[in-house]
């Protein structure tokens, strides 16, 4: 809990009821007081009788909240009558203004942020999960989240705009994210979200507003030196600056990674389509194939910032590519190879339409991205097209679209953010599959078969398990024993260790040796990684034979191990005796 | 077929089985229950809880604990009839004969878990 919020909300309201507060103990003072001095109706001897400082206050309790009692202590004197009216009439206006401040103050912006504040601190503290603090919540950042959660981490989120933390209450995450609006940059909200709790294991900072990512990442590394913080930049200049921060820091670059979805489609599907069902895209099917469209002239349409990187990143691949662009300065480099003008039929056709293998459309508007590929569609029906969608709520106009292949630079990012969180040892499987394709493609169509074969359907589950005492006690307690556990053992059948669960594990990690594809006669060592892919139902089977002593015992030998003492000592017996 | 299987299924069936006799018939007459048949239902809960020392599984530890359980219900009820009978001198009356039958469905109970673990283990495995 910090200090400081409560006590920006103690103060906000101390500041507001003071006035109040006064006025109303003044006017009960006067009333209470006035009351006991004026007589009251003679007793029985004569003597005038004066009201009590109890009976005055009860008097009071009921007529200044407007109850109205009828029951009075004793029947009024005439002089007490005129005092009640005159009471009667202060107290309730006191009443009134005083409730009306309370119900304005509980308006007051400030003091609905500041109580937000608290909420969010407080629940951020009570977390017991590792959590990231994702910072933006744009369209990157609820695709990323719905990947997180999916895949069961927790994460709390910072954004400035109040609608997109509305939109966020109303998710339906698999678990509760935490939302705050507010400023990022300033370090006090960061850590409001926790930031130096030992809970909080990273920092994702994907707003679009460069300078303020690049402030909340030196902030970030200024609080938790060691905390991993991956972030979103598009300009060079700003990733070597927030490169320089230091640790262990990540830069993606949404430009850059869409350039380099762009390439893999055009010259390397294959391995594409792979990337595409890991990350569980609907209909991503592993025998979907496009035929490499390398070969042939492309067009792109739009050379603003995303298009000049995706110009240069296709022509150092060697792909003959001619640029349709309206605005002249961004063509002045490249005035060769480009079409001046609007992405209209007429200027398409100038740049080649009609022989042309593939269309990109590549600029900034989603409308015009669509009624582009349209019109070219009309003009040359064997066209590939690919579209970039820019907002993910035109989802729906874009599936409808008769476009070949759909390119959303905000996905593309939470895809890539989110392997790098859940399956960090994927970039290395990756660029192993670039070498196969580089050296013999043949032999990357082995890979997908064999993933096809021995895991399949959809959605495959990635996940990474390190050989450790908390996550694999029955594999590190064999491994101590000094037997050998071979990485093929492990994923055997519980049912039948002849066969294997459907799984595959792609990269073995020991230490800083990688392994792509490990074979199963890999002898495991105590600290390994493996990550797997596998199928979402065979998880928990597979979890319970790394725990479970006497499944893996099993896995290793074929045999089921004696479970108790007396067995086991009976075993021991029957050993000496032969 | 694995032997030790045949021989902890075996005693941990017998367990249910022999408590299950004794528990039946009227709770508060004791014509309907035998004072022998309660010595061999501890008899072999203990055996059964002896096989089960030494399991380093959840449901090793989940099965002991139900075993324990049984143990202790059944040995209190037996500690009734022994105070009754020899202690006491009031006999086998309504009151303590319903005592003694009911600490012995309280042992049933854990028994009948014992046996749905063992039995929902060996499907799970399917071998």
């Amino acid at each position: 809990m910090s200090n400081s919020s409560l006590g920006r909300v103690s103060f906000i309201v101390l500041r507001h009821m003071r006035t109040p507060i006064i006025v109303f103990i003044c006017v009960y003072a006067i009333c209470i007081l006035g009351m006991v001095l004026v007589p009251g109706v003679p007793d029985a001897n004569g003597q005038t009788t004066y009201m009590s400082f109890f009976h005055a206050y009860y008097f009071l309790a009921y007529t200044a909240t407007t109850t109205g009692f009828g029951e009075l202590p004793v029947p009024f004197s005439n002089a007490q009558r005129v005092w009640a009216i005159c009471c009667l009439y202060i107290s309730v206006i006191t009443w009134l203004y005083t409730v009306g401040k309370i119900i304005s103050l509980l308006q007051n912006p400030h003091l609905q942020s500041a109580f937000a504040e608290e909420r969010f601190t407080r629940a951020v503290g009570k977390k017991s999960r590792d959590y990231y603090l994702v910072c933006g919540f744009g369209d990157t950042g609820s695709l990323l989240l719905r990947g997180l959660t999916n895949a069961g981490l927790s994460a709390v989120v910072l954004d400035q705009d109040k609608e997109r933390i509305k939109a966020l209450d109303l998710r339906n995450y698999q678990s509760k994210v935490l939302g705050l609006c507010a400023d990022a940059t300033m370090p006090r909200y960061l850590l409001a979200a926790g930031i130096e709790r030992d809970k909080c294991i990273g920092v994702l900072i994907l707003s679009n507003d460069e300078e303020a990512n690049l402030k909340v990442a030196v902030s970030a590394r200024i609080l938790r030196p060691d905390i991993k913080i991956i972030c979103r930049s598009t300009s060079q200049e700003n990733e070597s600056e927030i490169l320089a921060i230091g640790g262990d820091i990540h830069v993606v670059d949404p430009f850059r990674v869409f350039a380099s979805y762009l390439s893999l489609i055009i010259y390397n599907p294959t391995i594409q389509t792979l990337n595409e069902w890991m990350s569980g895209e609907p209909g991503a099917s592993l025998d979907r194939n496009i035929c490499p469209l390398k070969n042939g002239r492309w067009i792109l349409c739009g050379h603003g910032r995303m298009g000049q990187v995706v110009y240069k990143k296709l022509t150092r691949r060697g792909i003959d590519l001619k640029v349709v662009e309206p605005v002249s300065e961004k063509i002045e480099e490249i005035a060769e190879y480009a079409v001046l003008g609007r992405a209209n039929l007429e200027n398409l056709k100038e740049a080649g339409l009609k022989d042309c293998v593939g269309l990109i459309a590549g600029t900034d508007n989603d409308t015009f991205n669509l009624s582009m590929v349209h019109q070219a569609n009309r003009e040359n029906p064997s066209l590939f097209s690919i579209v970039r969608q820019n907002r993910h709520a035109n989802e729906v106009l874009f599936k409808k679209a008769d476009v070949d292949f759909i390119l959303q630079p905000s996905l593309v990012i939470a895809r890539m953010v989110l392997f790098m969180l859940t399956a960090p040892l994927l970039k290395a499987f990756f660029a192993h599959l670039r070498l196969v394709y580089e050296n013999d493609p043949a032999k990357l169509a082995d890979v997908t078969n064999r993933l096809a074969i021995e895991v399949g359907g959809d959605f495959p589950r990635l996940k990474t398990y390190t050989m450790c005492k908390n996550k694999a006690s029955a594999v590190c307690s064999t491994l101590i024993e000094g037997k050998e556990v071979s990485l093929g053992d492990i994923y055997r059948s519980p049912s039948n260790r002849d066969n294997f669960l459907k799984m595959v594990p792609l990269v073995h990690q020991r230490g800083k040796v990688i392994k792509v594809l490990p074979v199963n006669d890999l002898a495991l060592k105590e600290g390994d990684d493996i990550l797997f892919c596998m199928r979402p139902a065979e998880q928990a089977i597979f979890e319970a034979n790394l725990v479970n002593r006497y499944t893996l015992e099993y896995l290793l030998t074929g045999q089921d191990p004696a479970r108790s003492n007396f067995f086991r000592w009976l075993s021991t017996k029957k050993l000496a005796n032969t | 077929m694995n032997a030790e299987k045949v021989v902890f299924s075996f005693f941990i069936v017998l367990a249910l089985t022999l408590n299950f006799g004794f528990f039946m018939g009227e709770l508060h007459d004791f014509r309907h229950h035998n004072i022998y048949e309660l010595f061999a239902t501890i008899f072999v809960n203990l055996v059964a809880m002896g096989l089960k020392l030494g399991d380093r599984s959840q449901v090793g530890a989940v099965l002991l604990s139900t075993s324990i359980v049984a143990n202790i219900q059944l040995i209190a009820a037996a500690l009734v009839w022994g105070y009754v009978t020899q202690i006491s001198g009031t006999g086998l009356n309504e009151h303590n004969t319903s005592a003694i039958v009911s600490l012995a469905g309280g042992a049933l109970v854990a028994n009948v878990i014992s046996v749905v673990m063992l039995v929902s283990e060996t499907l799970m495995s399917r071998r």
